[in-house]
């Protein structure tokens, strides 16, 4: 009888290579459209041109220098940096989650954005870590991001368990902590066009994008996802629970601490060139599950592109909508994304509590 | 695959957990370990399958002493199915079962044909075919315990340890697990609290109080009325089936009431 069955696996499931290709097509609309909409309409052979006049391909064509300056040196950085920023964030999320298995989890919630924040704020304000030049504000926020994880981590740790809620908790009382020292900065350094430099950096913002900026970031998610990905049987096996996983093979203690530094790396690196975004590596990671599961191979992929189109369209919304008044990215996504939160507690509330991590 | 422990102790803030234990398990030995709630029975099993550092002694796979090998050796040596697992949500059967393939895989080893059949295999031992692509929390409380079952034997280890496996399930379905355990015919140690059950399907029983052997050997010397008094503070009458060398303990109340 059993032997009959014919056995297909995950039947009801969009092949991942479709949903990848679709996702990738999506992408690159995006950033097309990204660099088109905007106060100055541009045309979209523009854009191409440009670009490959750019990269040493063709001559230059009979275009403004304004039009050249306005996508090459302002739009595309920016859309760009959306790329990373977004990609970033989402894969970070995602991680997070698996890492404290929590679904709650994001860098903002635990904390680690804030955390950046007041690394960046201190380079930006004080000139810390001047000596790396356009890097240091990056460096700064890593180290803030990396503070704020080791307090929330040991906080949250109770002997040998690491307790979901507490990790909550702690998360949201450094947070606080951070942010109070990030606001006091900015209120108390008598410097008025700093302190509205910072407290516009603080609510999130691509807008002093340049290619300088972009450097760092994409270098590093591009190191980062690429070793994420190579150590996704470990992150599949990490969620199903710290017990199981060690039966599995994995040494859990010394994997999570470096999937830790990675991860404020991640975030820090991504904070510094763009404020605090939050919730986008909460609302995608959840959205992306729902489609492909729970395997961090497809996971992660999809997240980081998934994230990098969100953002773009977030920044496209916060340009557009009281142009030529900016709103601040960040905004954008905690209304998005609070309401995405609430629904999500609600939600598990109704399963019954499976937030607490036993069975 | 030969078991060993010695001198096994385990200390959490100068309390003994478990202390000095010297078992010996044979190939193909079915040993379950009983005992008291609080006697030490999970701690013991999570010093065996190194989730814990002992405090003193060692265990051995073989020859090997598993304080010298990686969690990764150890996986592809003795598979586990612990009390605690994290949410498996949006996660069908059979990704659950492959999961046990982990330990044999470097960083770059993708998914083959033979992972396929070893997972369809697995699933067919504990009788989950059929459900291989539903969701894993869709299913009963017996089926989940049967899929971590398959994710063990996935491992493809000669070693088996499990923690409470009929724990919360009827009296089928304890008789389900047990059967598919026995089946297996691996070294196997398991943790239960039916003693019945335990009498009829392990070979040898290991009875554990305060972190201490009492007795260790055959069901029907260790799981005396005596022993069992004196460990859980309960009467019993026990009738002996020699034939089919069968237990049956019948609880008649609290000692000293």
């Amino acid at each position: 009888m059993e032997d009959k069955i014919v056995y297909k696996k995950q039947k009801n499931r969009i092949p991942f290579w479709m949903i990848l290709a679709i996702l990738l097509l999506l992408l690159i609309i995006s950033i097309v459209l990204g660099i088109l909409i905007g106060p100055v309409s541009i045309k979209v052979s523009d854009i191409f041109h440009i670009s490959l006049f750019k990269l040493g391909f063709i001559e230059r064509g009979d275009w403004t220098s304004g039009v050249q300056n306005i996508i090459w040196l302002i739009r595309f950085p920016r859309v760009l940096l959306a790329c990373a920023v977004g990609a970033g964030l989402a894969v970070a999320g995602a991680t997070l989650q698996t890492l404290v298995q929590n679904q709650l989890a994001d860098p903002f919630l635990l904390g680690i954005s804030s955390g950046a924040s007041v690394g960046a704020v201190l380079a930006i304000g004080f000139g810390f870590f001047s000596f790396a030049g356009i890097f240091g504000v990056q460096i700064a926020g890593f180290l803030g991001a990396f503070i704020s994880f080791l307090l929330v981590f040991y906080l949250a740790k109770s002997g040998r368990e690491l307790s979901p809620t507490r990790l909550i908790l702690a998360g949201i009382g450094v947070g606080y902590v951070f942010s109070g020292i990030t606001s006091f900065i900015t209120m108390t350094t008598g410097n008025r066009e700093l302190a509205g430099q910072i407290l516009s950096w603080t609510l999130g913002s691509l807008a002093r994008a340049t290619w300088y900026d972009l450097t760092l970031p994409v270098l590093i998610l591009f190191v980062v996802v690429g070793y994420l990905l190579l150590q996704s049987r470990n992150l599949n096996a990490l969620s199903m629970g710290d017990e199981v996983a060690v039966t599995l093979g994995l040494d859990v203690n010394k994997f999570r601490k470096k999937m830790f530094v990675l991860i404020a790396l991640l975030t820090g690196v991504m904070v510094a060139v763009s404020g605090t975004i939050g919730f986008v590596g909460l609302i995608i990671p959840h959205i992306v599950r729902i489609i492909v599961g729970p395997d961090h191979r497809k996971v992660l992929p999809l997240c980081a592109l998934l994230g990098s189109i969100f953002l773009i369209w977030v920044d496209v919304i916060a340009r557009t909508t009281f142009a030529p008044v900016e709103l601040p990215v960040g905004i954008i996504t905690s209304i998005l994304g609070g309401p995405f939160f609430l629904l999500l507690l609600w939600k598990i509330q109704k399963k019954g509590g499976v937030y607490e991590s036993k069975n | 695959m030969k078991v060993k422990t010695r001198n096994l102790s385990w200390r959490v803030g100068g309390k003994k957990i478990v202390e000095r234990i010297n078992l010996e398990i044979d190939s193909g030995d079915i040993v379950g370990l009983v005992g008291p709630n609080g006697s030490g029975k999970s701690s013991l099993l999570r010093l065996i399958y190194k989730y814990y550092q002992p405090s003193e002694g060692s265990v051995f796979l073989g020859r090997e002493d598993i304080s010298l090998l990686s969690q990764k050796e150890v996986a592809t040596k003795m598979a586990v199915v612990p009390q605690e697992r994290g949410i498996l949500q949006e996660i069908t059967v059979y990704d659950v079962v492959a999961m046990g393939r982990t330990p044999h895989k470097r960083l770059f080893d993708p998914d083959t044909e033979e992972d396929h059949k070893i997972i369809l295999e697995s699933l067919r031992k504990v009788d989950l075919l059929r459900q291989a692509n539903w969701l894993f929390d869709t299913l009963s409380g017996g089926e989940r315990q049967r899929a971590l079952i398959a994710l063990a034997l996935a491992q493809e280890t000669r070693v088996l340890v499990l923690d409470e496996p009929t724990n919360h399930l009827d009296p089928l379905h304890q008789l389900q697990i047990m059967e598919i355990i026995k089946e297996l015919k691996r070294t196997t140690i398991v943790a239960m609290h039916d003693l019945n059950i335990a009498s009829r399907y392990c070979n040898k029983i290991v009875l554990l109080d305060k972190g201490k052997i009492v007795a260790m050997g055959e069901p029907e010397k260790v799981l005396t009325k005596k022993n069992i008094r004196e460990v859980y503070g309960v009467n019993v009458d026990i009738d002996i089936d020699k034939k089919e060398r069968k237990l049956n303990i019948v609880f008649l109340g609290i000692n000293g009431k």
